[in-house]
Formats: C-alpha cells, sequence, structure tokens
C-alpha cells in the first residue's frame, strides 16, 4: 500500500510538469499583453521596452518557459506583475479560505445527499423519492449566482438574520456554504441513489435478507458501503472543482479565495498569479485523487488486495494452494 | 379562553412599551460610530499615491497622505495644506515653503526632503511617470528644511492642479528607502487623518485614526475606516441595504433607484468629471475620410441614447469633456441628421454603406449604448459589429492601432483641460492614434501659457479644431452615484465625486 502511495505521489511528478508547459503555452499564446495592461494607453516605445525587459517577457518563448520551471524548482513562484506581493504569499493565504469554504461545503451537501439519496433508492417512485429527485433536479440546475444573491435578499436585506457577504467568522459562512453546498448536493443524491438502486438488487443483498439481517443493517451496512465507490467518486471530483472553480460563490460573497484571485489574474494578464494558482490547484487535484483512491481500498477489499504487492499476492495464493493441499 | 386572550393582549401591550422606550432612548443619546465601512469595487495595487491609477487608490490614499496644497473653489484657485505658501521663482521654478509641524505616521518630521523624493520617485514609477512627465525630477532639491524648489522641463501652467490631484500626496523618503517600494505601496506611510493598519488582499483594508494630526480641526469623530472590497455592484448595493456597509461607491442605475426609496439611506447622484463616448482611429483605411467619420457622428442621436441608457443619472454630452473643466467648451452634441449622413456616405465613395468593428471591453452601459449606436448606425448603411473582448485585449488592439471603434470612459481628476485632451497627443498610444502636429502645438502652448484667460482661449479652440475633425463621439457626462447610510450626517460630496473629506461628516451608532 505503501509503496503505491509513493508510486502515486511520484506520478504527480510528470502531471505538474505537463500542467506547467501547457498553462504556460496558453497564456503565452493569448491574445492581452501584460505590460500593455501594467502602462495602459500611456506607453510610449521605451516604457513599454523598459517594462517587458523588467518583467523578462522580451525573452523568446522557450526560454522563458525554462526560467519560470528553473525558478519554481528552486520554490520561487514569481511576484504579481500588478502588485508585487509574491506569488507564494498570495497564493497561501487565499487558499485556506478556499478550502475552508469547499470543505465545509462538501460537509454540508454529503450530510444531506447520502441519506436522502439512500431513502429516495429504497423508496423507489414514492412520494419520497420523487420529491427528492425533483428537488436535486433543481438544486443542479440553479445558476449558483442567481441562488447567492436570492438568499442574500432573503436571509439578509429582508430578515436580516445573517450577514450579506464577506468570510469573518460563523455567522458568515452560512450563506455561501448553503449556496454552494445545495449545487453540490444535487449530484451526489443523484449518484446515490442510482448506484444504490443498483446495488439493492444484487444477489448477496437478497442473502443478507434471507440470512434475517435487520432492513436496516443490509440497507446501511451492506448495501450503502458497495454502492460508495461511484458516490465518492462524484464527491472527490466534485471537491476538486470546488477548489479550483468556485469562483461564483467567491464573487456573489466577496470571498478573498483562490478561484477569484486567479479570475481577476486572467482578466489582467497576470501570468505568475496564474501559474501558481493552477499549479496549486493540479497538486490538489492529484492530491484528493490520490485520497479517493486510497478511500476506495478501505470500502472495498478487492481493490485493496489489488495494490498489494506482487511478491504478497504470489505469498498468499501459495499458503492458500498449500491449505488446499 | 377569555383569559389567554386578556394575557397575550398584556403581554403584547407590554412589550410594545418596552419597544416605544427604547426607541425613544435610542434617538436621545446619538452614539458617535467607531467605525466607518465603505464598500468599494476593486481590490487595489498600490496603496502608495507616488503609483497609483484606480480611483480606489486615491480614495483610500485621500486618508493616508496629505497634499502640498489643494483646490480651494472652482475659480482655479488653490488653498494651502503642508504647504504654508508658495511662489513661482521663473515659469519653470516652483518654490513651496512647509509647515514645520507635521509628522509622518512613524513619527518622523515631513521636511522639503520629502517633497523632493515625493517628486522625483512619481517621476519614475510606472503608474505615475506619465502624470508627472512634466516634472523636472533632477532639478528639484530641498532649499533647506522647510523649503523645496519644484523644477519643470518646460514652462507648466497647470502644476499647481497636477500637484493638488491625489497623486500629489507626500511620501515618507525614509520609510519608502527601508521598505523598498513594494512594501511600501502594500503598506504606506503618509502624513493624513488616517494610518494604515492591515490589507487582507482581495478583501478588506483598515486605517485607524491619526490622533497626533497636524490639523486638529480636521480630525474625524470615528476612529476607523474599514475599505471592504465588494466587486459585484449588486452585491454592494445589498450590503448597504442589510446594513454591512454604511457607504458604497459605483451603484449601477437600476440598483440606484431602489436604494433611493429605501428611508435608512441617503443617495447622492452629481455630475463629476468624467465623459463616455466613442473614439474612432483615423489612422485605419476606412475612417481615414473626414467624411466618413462625420457621417458616424452625426448618424447618432445621442440625447436618446444617453436618455436609454442612463435615464436622469447622466446627461448627453455637450463638449469633449465634462463641463466642470476648466476651458470647457459647449459645442454639442452633434446634431443629429441621417440624410446629410447618407450624403456624405455617398460623397466618400459608399452608397452602400460598409462594415465596420467595434472592439470594447464588458461594461454594461457602454455595451448598451454600442447596441444602440449599432441599431442607429444600421440606418444609415453602417453595419457594425460589436466585438466584446476583455480589457486587456482591447488595450492591446487600441495601442497596436488595429482597433476601429471603441468606447472610452475617461475622469479629468485635475478638473485641467490639458489633462482631458491628452488622449489627442501623437505620442498617446491610445485607440485614437492620431498624429497631428496643431494638436501637439496646441496642447504644449495650454501647459505653458499662465495667463487663465489665454490658456482658456487656446484650449476652446483646441476643443473646437478637435471636434471638427470628428474623432471622437461624446455620449455621456455620467452622474457620480454615492449612496450611504442615513448614520452619515453632513457628507458632501466634492465635486470630483470620489474623494472624500473625511473629517467633514459623523457617523452616528
Amino acid at each position: 500500500m505503501l509503496k503505491y502511495i509513493m508510486r502515486r505521489i511520484l506520478l504527480l511528478i510528470p502531471v505538474l510538469l505537463a500542467v506547467t508547459v501547457l498553462i504556460f503555452t496558453i497564456l503565452y499564446f493569448t491574445p492581452g499583453d501584460p505590460v500593455l495592461t501594467i502602462l495602459g494607453d500611456e506607453v510610449t516605445e521605451e516604457t513599454y521596452a523598459q517594462v517587458q525587459a523588467e518583467l523578462g517577457l522580451d525573452q523568446p518563448y522557450i526560454i522563458q518557459l525554462g526560467r519560470y520551471i528553473w525558478n519554481v524548482l528552486h520554490g520561487d513562484f514569481g511576484k504579481s506583475y500588478m502588485t508585487g506581493i509574491p506569488v507564494a504569499n498570495d497564493l497561501l493565504s487565499r487558499f485556506p479560505t478556499t478550502l475552508k469554504l469547499s470543505l465545509l461545503s462538501m460537509f454540508l451537501s454529503v450530510l444531506i445527499a447520502i441519506p436522502l439519496g439512500v431513502l429516495s433508492a429504497t423508496h423507489q417512485n414514492r412520494l419520497l423519492d420523487t420529491v427528492a429527485r425533483l428537488v436535486s433536479l433543481l438544486w443542479v440546475s440553479m445558476p449558483i449566482f442567481w441562488l447567492g444573491l436570492l438568499l442574500m435578499m432573503i436571509f439578509a436585506v429582508k430578515l436580516k438574520w445573517l450577514p450579506a457577504s464577506g468570510f469573518y467568522g460563523p455567522k458568515y459562512w452560512v450563506l455561501p456554504v448553503l449556496a454552494l453546498g445545495m449545487e453540490m448536493t444535487g449530484g451526489i443524491l443523484r449518484t446515490t441513489r442510482s448506484s444504490m438502486l443498483e446495488v439493492i438488487r444484487q444477489d448477496y443483498i437478497r442473502t443478507a435478507r434471507a440470512k434475517g439481517a435487520a432492513e436496516n443493517r443490509v440497507i446501511w451496512k451492506h448495501a450503502l458501503k458497495n454502492a460508495m465507490i461511484p458516490v465518492l467518486t462524484v464527491i472527490g471530483i466534485r471537491f476538486g472543482n470546488c477548489l479550483g472553480g468556485s469562483v461564483m460563490t467567491e464573487t456573489v460573497f466577496s470571498i478573498p479565495g483562490l478561484g477569484k484571485f486567479m479570475v481577476d489574474a486572467i482578466k489582467q494578464r497576470d501570468y505568475p498569479i496564474v501559474m501558481g494558482g493552477v499549479l496549486l490547484i493540479a497538486l490538489a487535484f492529484g492530491i484528493i485523487n490520490l485520497v479517493v483512491d486510497i478511500v476506495y481500498a478501505f470500502i472495498d477489499p478487492r481493490i485493496k488486495s489489488q495494490y498489494s504487492s506482487k511478491k504478497k499476492v504470489k505469498k498468499l495464493v501459495q499458503t492458500a494452494a498449500g491449505k488446499e493441499a | 379562553m377569555k383569559k389567554i386572550l386578556s394575557l397575550i393582549l398584556t403581554l403584547a401591550m407590554v412589550l410594545g412599551l418596552l419597544g416605544g422606550i427604547t426607541c425613544v432612548a435610542g434617538a436621545k443619546d446619538k452614539e458617535v460610530k467607531d467605525i466607518l465601512v465603505i464598500g468599494i469595487n476593486s481590490n487595489p495595487q498600490s496603496l502608495s499615491m507616488s503609483d497609483t491609477k484606480m480611483q480606489n487608490e486615491m480614495l483610500i490614499g485621500n486618508a493616508l497622505f496629505d497634499t502640498l496644497i489643494y483646490p480651494a473653489d472652482e475659480n482655479g484657485e488653490f488653498a494651502p495644506r503642508l504647504a504654508a505658501s508658495w511662489e513661482w521663482e521663473d515659469g519653470t521654478h516652483l518654490i513651496f515653503h512647509l509647515r514645520d509641524d507635521v509628522y509622518f505616521h512613524n513619527g518622523e518630521k515631513m521636511t522639503a526632503e520629502d517633497v523632493a523624493f515625493t517628486v522625483k520617485t512619481s517621476c519614475e514609477t510606472l503608474n505615475n511617470r506619465s502624470f508627472f512627465s512634466a516634472f523636472d525630477a533632477e532639478n528639484t532639491e530641498a532649499i533647506d528644511e522647510t523649503t523645496v524648489r519644484i523644477a519643470f522641463q518646460y514652462e507648466f501652467a497647470p502644476a499647481l492642479a497636477y500637484l493638488s490631484s491625489s497623486r500629489g500626496g507626500i511620501i515618507c523618503k525614509s520609510a519608502y528607502e527601508e521598505m523598498g517600494a513594494d512594501a511600501y505601496n502594500l503598506a504606506p506611510v503618509g502624513t493624513g487623518q488616517f494610518k494604515f493598519v492591515s490589507w487582507t488582499q482581495g478583501d478588506s483594508i483598515e486605517l485607524e485614526r491619526n490622533d497626533e494630526y497636524w490639523n486638529k480641526d480636521k480630525i474625524p469623530s470615528y476612529s476607523h475606516i474599514r475599505y471592504r472590497i465588494i466587486t459585484e455592484n449588486s452585491v454592494r448595493a445589498m450590503e448597504i441595504e442589510a446594513g454591512g456597509i454604511d457607504m458604497a461607491y459605483n451603484i449601477s442605475s437600476n440598483d440606484f433607484e431602489r436604494l433611493s426609496a429605501n428611508p435608512n439611506l441617503m443617495t447622492i447622484a452629481e455630475e463629476g468629471l468624467s465623459h463616455q463616448g466613442f473614439q474612432l482611429n483615423s489612422s485605419v483605411p476606412e475612417l481615414s475620410d473626414i467624411r466618413v467619420r462625420e457621417a458616424l457622428c452625426i448618424s447618432l442621436d445621442t440625447p436618446s441614447i444617453v436618455a436609454a441608457v442612463y435615464g436622469q443619472y447622466g446627461t448627453a454630452a455637450t463638449g469633449l469633456f465634462s463641463n466642470n473643466v476648466f476651458a470647457f467648451d459647449e459645442l454639442g452634441p452633434y446634431e443629429y441628421n441621417p440624410e446629410r449622413a447618407k450624403e456624405l456616405l455617398a460623397e466618400a465613395g459608399y452608397e452602400d454603406g460598409f462594415d465596420i468593428t467595434m472592439s470594447i471591453a464588458d461594461i454594461t452601459n457602454l455595451v448598451k449604448m454600442a447596441e444602440i449606436a449599432q441599431q442607429q448606425w444600421a440606418q444609415v448603411g453602417i453595419n457594425l459589429t460589436i466585438n466584446i473582448m476583455e480589457q486587456v485585449a482591447v488595450t492591446e488592439q487600441n495601442a497596436t492601432g488595429q482597433t476601429r471603434i471603441t468606447t472610452t470612459d475617461y475622469t479629468t481628476s485635475t478638473a485641467d483641460p490639458g489633462h482631458a485632451l491628452q488622449i489627442y497627443r501623437s505620442t498617446w498610444n491610445g485607440a485614437l492614434q492620431l498624429k497631428d502636429d496643431y494638436i501637439d502645438e496646441m496642447l504644449d502652448k495650454g501647459l505653458q501659457e499662465f495667463d487663465t484667460d489665454k490658456r482658456a482661449e487656446i484650449y476652446k479652440e483646441l476643443q473646437e479644431y478637435i471636434w471638427n475633425y470628428y474623432t471622437c463621439i461624446p455620449l455621456v457626462f455620467p452622474k457620480n452615484m454615492l449612496v450611504y447610510s442615513t448614520d452619515i450626517e453632513n457628507l458632501v460630496l466634492p465635486k470630483s465625486g470620489y474623494i472624500l473629506d473625511y473629517s467633514s461628516f459623523d457617523i452616528y451608532a
């Protein structure tokens, strides 16, 4: 298992390298010049050349790319073109906010979606199921921008129960987490439901019932555990998306998170921030995938056995064969 | 049943009475609130006035820094601030005698060295150097501790207007040198009414009152300011309704109407120093013929466009720049005459009209005006394609001369016509791509003329010339819109529309 984890972590290196090259290339060829953004209309040839040289943007593509990779390997992610703040500082100050928002939202959506998804499956085509499906469809299809403004209008402006925007403490977390969590809930609920429906028709569930296990135990232990693999995959992907893509939530609720920061940087062609941010998100995504894969193993012993080293498997087979003999 | 009912009634009455009492108590003792929270629309890039270009930055900078002088009235007179007095030595040298009792937030005394250093620094920084291009950094020097000589490259008449704008805020030499430019821009040290406390990037900026402020009459009654960065216009509007902020800038006109009806909020909509319109690039083949440009100008019904997009929150532009700028000449709007436009196009060889592209950034009101213009131009056979792009892409197109038509949104923060008309200079690398010797010559003349009447004459002549060049279609003088809570009393919006006098108002809890 440990060997597997190590291998996976090492595999992240070429992935990150590929991401760096890809994003750098895309940015390089995207219209919009950071030098002109800094200087505005007041640019002259002389100032243009000076700033371009200061930022190192006068070098050919391959040298710029090589230098960026070299600097990153030495822990230097560069400075923001606009503010002069080291990118690493900015990213590290914003990432925890996004992480907190994503974790809370995921926690909320899992708390709602999994029980509701299971109940929906066990009550297939009955009122509860219809309502749950309808609600989840509604949540999936509600644009978060609109939902955010609606929540704000009701709870902050009309009822004055909660603050409208910002992210300064638990009271401030409620609305954005609700908005983002609701959006995630829809997808997870639907996956849980369909996965459960498939599992509860399996023979081993019938066996469990036949041997007299209580219905609750059959559903929540035997069935749910087997139905969790696709659900976990969806949770992992949604969580990863949240880290990089909660731009809308962050914009609506004025949360100084990573997504909004990067979108602003893209608009201003602040390349070092975009590059650093994408790398951070790629790394986070890689780690989430790894964690999801490890959790698979804990849920499903068949997967766990695949991770065991060949030697171990051989040994297991041998002992099994020995026993038979 | 009766008993229960009477009990409920009694309880309701008691509660009502209690509510009444607290209400009366609330009205009686007006407690001064400690913190003023202002909602702004973007994260500043620098808070030092030596390297700034955004209005938000100047709004905050005005709390942190002091200028040497400030505009005293609308007639171009100036009043002393950090400078006690000043005089022109000759056309290119201006002497300032400074106050002797001003200290920076770090406790250091403000001297002539700091003033000279401010000018030298501003001549070099990316954002200020174009604004300070007339200043001569090399020959600007401190004569003694309280006397400084500011030198100019050429005779520079609007010098006082430039030095009185936010960008003239005096920075602390020792702190700047010790911290380095980047760090100073993020945590500046000034002499202003408020001291810098903290800046959470993308979220908020905190300032605290400078109790040692040199001008004791101008120390505000509240002790802190928090600027909250709320980028969405609609969210800023809701936040002020919810009471999360006390003051909000850049409110869109549809929110403004709703907020005006709210009894807990006050609104101000006043004409400021901005103008918006279209710019035509006369260097591209399609627009090089003046008849074509004139046709474009006169086939737009400016008042109807402005009424449709701005309603009562903007007036149809009557000249090249805001009518609050010195030497404004009322020349327009261009008279709407589609028949004449068709004739002009026919004369220029475009009987069947022609196709042209407008490249603009996604700014709601500008896009709306472009869409109406598209319909009006179609009436005379001009097929406009509106290309909505990111601001950076538009800027790049402008600078490389590829833009045909674009929009402009310009604020003449100095209220000086030379500043407003600088975009017509041949060295200006914007959308217009004008190369006209007469304009350059007149602009130089205007900058060097010290006689107010003669200056006005030069600029009026120049405005007329540019107006008849048909390279710019001014559309609207938008109003500055500010919304604030009724807890704030005695607030007056200054002409620039953006910059506040922080000590002029009080805020109550």
